[in-house]
């Protein structure tokens, strides 16, 4: 059971990067206009960002980064550590680590990692950067995380092609001694790997001919093996089965009671598992940001996505205790409780184009 | 809550509320939902969700296939609540 905390740390800054196509659901054409609303009630979901075919997760994340350096008034070289989130790299190999070190112009002494996790990917980040900062000492270190799954989704897929969105982000985590301790939970199920798969193009399954070959699987689902599967009963199956549990196992571990958390920053799945996990936890739905009506699901950079658009103010002028819930792929999820003295959360970067590579 | 709270038919109604269905084509116990109109996995996901609000259980996308009627799925909330 992964259930720790960190001391002398201090989550100071976060900023978010978005592509600025806006796609509508209701122009889709994969869904009639009853089935359009009825997702629209249920799932929460409207309107998407969608990443052009020159717009990868290092583009939308390096952007991040750059802005947040500039705004945190960080030289490059104080960065110590970058750990990177993403499943959608852009290339089998080398990780988006190294093309971000060199986009951002970090020193050749950068700990650098890269971790393959979903939307449970923005806790897994932190908890890992904490981490290795409190075991090496490391003042200064980088979450970049962000997914381009729209490029994953087939589009005729009726259950996942309304969903998923792309963005990236950056965070900054400091080394401050005497701040709030941190803490995390983590945990995964292997049993749930096929839950959310993609079955082709990996060294399992190579890329080949079949690769392409649609499948019809039912009215409105089609996919080829190179597609992101998902089931989503068994995601919220999984969710009320390990997510409510595993929060609060944290408020538990921290000491702290349900009501204390001035909010709970869920991964924005779809509205259908987001009120599933309000309602067991039983707190008023206002604590719960969301934006999944503007945004859709954007992988592992929905938290800091959420907390740029909806928090920034309150972060900025005084304490603000915050519960962060991943959960996805894997099946893995993951919490943290963090308190912020006064977190730099910077307005959303619109991108077109990438800047640089 | 045991198998005595739940009523075959108050579960059928339930599931009609779910999926915003109107009465008058007779949903019942018996129906194959999977065969109602405009039936997809949005419906489907609706439809679980509803069971974890309601009765405190979700059921498997496994279980969730298998199933074929209305009275399937209330068997397997039975079973689930069960455990």
């Amino acid at each position: 059971m992964a259930v720790f905390s960190i001391s002398d740390l201090r989550f100071s800054a976060v900023c978010t990067a978005l592509p600025i196509q806006v796609v509508r659901n209701q122009d889709l054409g994969l869904l009639s206009q009853t089935q359009t609303e009825a997702f629209a009630r249920s799932v929460g979901i409207q309107t998407r960002r969608v990443a052009p075919a020159s717009i990868c997760a290092s583009d939308l994340c390096v952007a991040a980064g750059r802005c947040l350096l500039d705004r945190a008034g960080l030289r490059p070289a104080e960065i110590g550590l970058l750990v990177f989130v993403t499943q959608t790299p852009d290339y089998p190999l080398p990780g988006n680590s190294m093309l971000a070190q060199r986009r951002l112009g970090l020193p050749a002494s950068t700990y650098l990692v890269d971790l393959n996790q979903g939307c449970a990917g923005y806790v897994y980040g932190l908890a890992s950067l904490a981490g290795l900062m409190s075991a090496t000492g490391i003042e200064k270190g980088l979450v970049l995380a962000g997914d381009t799954l729209t490029r994953t989704v087939s589009s005729r897929d009726g259950s996942t092609l309304p969903i998923f969105s792309d963005a990236g982000s950056a965070t900054l985590i400091e080394r401050d001694l005497g701040a709030d301790l941190m803490y995390f939970n983590l945990g995964s199920q292997g049993q749930g790997a096929d839950i959310i798969r993609i079955r082709g193009g990996g060294a399992r399954e190579p890329f080949g001919p079949g690769s392409l070959v649609m499948g019809e699987e039912s009215d409105n689902v089609a996919r080829a093996p190179i597609h992101l599967a998902m089931r989503g009963i068994d995601v919220l199956h999984y969710c009320a089965k390990y997510v409510v549990p595993n929060i609060k196992e944290l408020l538990d571990f921290a000491n702290i009671d349900r009501g204390t958390p001035d909010y709970y920053v869920f991964h924005q799945a779809n509205r259908i598992v987001n009120d599933c996990l309000v309602r067991q936890l039983g707190i008023p739905a206002d604590k719960a940001p969301e934006t999944l009506s503007e945004y859709g699901n954007t992988s592992c950079a929905s938290i800091p996505a959420t907390m740029c658009c909806r928090l920034s103010e309150r972060l900025a002028c005084g304490p603000t205790k915050l519960l962060l819930s991943g959960f996805g792929s894997g099946f893995s999820w993951g919490s943290a409780l963090i308190s912020g003295k006064s977190v730099q959360c910077f307005e959303p970067l619109g991108i077109n184009e990438a800047d640089g590579r | 809550m045991s198998r005595e709270t739940i009523d075959v038919q108050t579960f059928a109604r339930n599931f009609e509320r779910y999926l915003e269905y109107p009465a008058p084509t007779g949903l019942d116990v018996k129906t194959r939902f999977q065969d109602l109109p405009g039936w997809t996995s949005l419906q489907a996901l609706i439809v679980v969700a509803g069971f974890e609000c309601d009765y405190g259980v979700t059921v498997s996308e496994d279980e969730f296939r298998e199933a074929d009627t209305v009275h399937d799925l209330y068997s397997v909330v039975v079973r689930r609540m069960a455990e």
